[in-house]
């Protein structure tokens, strides 16, 4: 009596790895959202310095990170690296938007109202807008290595796979940057 | 570093300067962190148009490599078809065993052969009196004569040259047309020779021009004679050469019957004339009508003469067939293949090597094709890439 081959019954292992891997890349997503969703916010309004355009940017960065998030290739780097390269494209692109539009609408600029001053201490107050000053005094660029070492917290190497340089070149850049802030805040007002 | 003798910080130190930024830091309002949460919960789905988002699918991406594949066979195709390579253009051809027709495509070596057809396609018979050429030109098909390909088995049962009619007096030519490779004119020009050997003909002209490398491709031109009756045999071997293959072919028949009854009449005329003035002569006594009948008699001899001549040379005619030989270089070298009919391992081979030739030449114009234009698309998309990042540089570096 002949043995009948049976049909293998383990189609779902077939479908199974696509659904683990949307899971997890999912989950993911979200894990690298809940961490760095105010640092974007953060290192965007520091590019834009518009609140509404900086939501605006911070929202469409994340909805490319989404649509992106298969193509994220983690030997190329970090997660939040990539992010904030992604977020960095977003604002950029909003800053040639802007400039297109410069001759109809006025940069707002409506970062620095110190809602709190009524209820701060006068001397936190004076800090604040010092610092604020001495940010001002820097280039684009400054701010934006500013923003993306103490807002985002990204290392030298995570810096220059952001701005397309060399980790020695993205060191030697924030270092200016930063001594240009320090020497900004300690002169004389 | 004198500014910062007074503080706990060295200049590779960055804390202060954290604990500077961190308090001019600005934090999302609550309104649009909640807005965004609820947006990344949903998956960034529109609220509205979600239904729609899913009608409206675009292409999967993983169809985009079989729809270029795709468009690129076309291309391929229609380089193919459009006959750019500088080969021989391939045969439309109607396949004919035994009467009965369908289309196919003509092989290297199977040989053409062309019955004159009505526009439904069924055979016609040449009216008396008109001549009747069978033309076959590559890649069409006319309405005079649509060539047929005849397999080795079923070719001697093909006619060959145009029909004739049970008796009628006929004269025959035909002209077929060669395309062989370079390196073997000479011998196609050499079997050539041999078939007018074969089938009793004789060379009226040739001329051979040997192939060089410099100036390219050799050419050879021959005006054969063969007698009627080895006509079919002479062309049937002709399309059959080992190197070479058929380009085109036309077979041509003119009806003389007429002229030949006239003249055999006016030969039969002739010479009842003459054969009356000679009775007369006999006759004659007066030596100015003796004179007079030897004149008659002089010009009827030269009318038999002359219209034997005419019948003579009509005869010669009908008895023998022009034939010219055109023999062209070009075109990829093949092998010969043996004539016996049915399948053998040899001529499978053959034929399986003449797929992988054919497929080898497609590959290589998709290739030659999508290369270049792969190229220039991944340098198209690299010089945009570029530009927009050096926009956006622009961009920041605008920004006081």
């Amino acid at each position: 009596m002949k043995a009948r081959k049976r049909r293998s019954t383990g189609v779902r292992s077939i479908t199974a790895p696509r659904e683990k891997q949307d899971s997890e890349s999912w989950e993911r997503f979200e894990v690298l959202y809940r961490s760095s969703r105010d640092d974007v916010y953060a290192y965007v309004l520091t590019l834009l310095r518009d609140r509404a355009a900086a939501e605006d940017v911070t929202a469409i960065a994340f909805e490319r990170a989404y649509r992106r998030r298969r193509t994220f290739d983690r030997h190329r780097g970090d997660e939040r690296g990539w992010l904030f390269g992604i977020a960095r494209n977003a604002a950029l692109d909003e800053l040639r938007r802007r400039r297109r539009l410069a001759a109809l609408v006025v940069d707002p600029e409506d970062v620095g109202a110190d809602e709190a001053a009524e209820t701060d201490e006068e001397d936190t107050v004076l800090r604040r807008t010092m610092v604020r000053a001495a940010l001002q005094s820097l280039s684009a660029r400054e701010r934006e290595l500013i923003a993306l070492k103490f807002h985002a917290g990204l290392s030298n190497a995570e810096l220059a796979s952001v701005l397309g340089v060399s980790e020695s070149n993205a060191g030697t850049l924030l270092h200016r940057a930063v001594q240009k802030l320090r020497s900004a805040v300690n002169a004389p007002v | 570093m004198r500014q910062f003798e007074d503080t706990p910080f060295g200049p590779d130190d960055y804390s202060d300067v954290a604990l500077l930024v961190a308090a001019v830091r600005e934090w999302p309002s609550e309104e649009f962190g909640r807005e965004l949460d609820a947006r990344v919960a949903r998956r960034f789905v529109p609220v509205a148009s979600s239904a729609d988002a899913k009608t409206h699918r675009r292409l999967p991406r993983w169809a985009a490599g079989p729809a270029a594949l795709v468009v690129a066979g076309a291309v391929a195709a229609v380089v193919v078809v459009s006959g750019s390579g500088g080969g021989p253009k391939p045969l439309l051809l109607l396949h004919a065993a035994n009467g009965a027709s369908g289309n196919a495509v003509l092989g290297a070596k199977e040989k053409p052969v062309f019955v004159p057809t009505t526009a439904d396609g069924a055979p016609r018979t040449p009216a008396h009196g008109t001549p009747a050429t069978t033309t076959g030109v590559t890649g069409a098909g006319s309405a005079a004569g649509v060539p047929l390909a005849a397999s080795p088995s079923t070719f001697s049962n093909a006619t060959a040259s145009a029909p004739v009619a049970p008796g009628g007096k006929q004269i025959q030519s035909a002209q077929i047309s060669l395309t062989t490779p370079n390196a073997h004119v000479d011998q196609v020009a050499q079997e050539v020779f041999d078939v007018v050997g074969v089938e009793h003909g004789t060379v009226q002209s040739s001329h051979i021009t040997a192939a060089t490398r410099g100036s390219g491709g050799g050419a050879a031109y021959f005006t054969l004679s063969f007698p009627t009756s080895n006509l079919q045999a002479a062309m049937t071997q002709l399309s059959r050469l080992h190197y070479a293959s058929v380009s085109s072919r036309t077979d041509a028949s003119q009806n003389v019957g007429g002229q030949y009854a006239g003249d055999h009449r006016r030969l039969v005329d002739a010479e009842a004339l003459r054969t009356s003035l000679l009775k007369q002569l006999q006759t004659a006594y007066t030596p100015s009508d003796i004179d007079s009948i030897k004149a008659q008699l002089r010009l009827a001899e030269r009318q038999v003469t002359s219209w034997q001549a005419a019948l003579h040379s009509l005869q010669h005619q009908i008895g023998n067939s022009d034939v010219s030989v055109q023999i062209n270089s070009g075109g990829l070298p093949f092998v010969p293949v043996a004539r016996s009919g049915g399948f053998t391992i040899h001529r499978a081979l053959h034929d399986a090597g003449r797929v992988l030739v054919v497929s080898a030449g497609v590959a290589l114009i998709t290739l030659a094709v999508l290369v270049p234009v792969g190229l220039l698309g991944a340098l198209l998309m690299w010089l945009w890439v570029w530009l927009r990042q050096r926009r956006r540089e622009h961009a920041l570096d605008a920004v006081q």
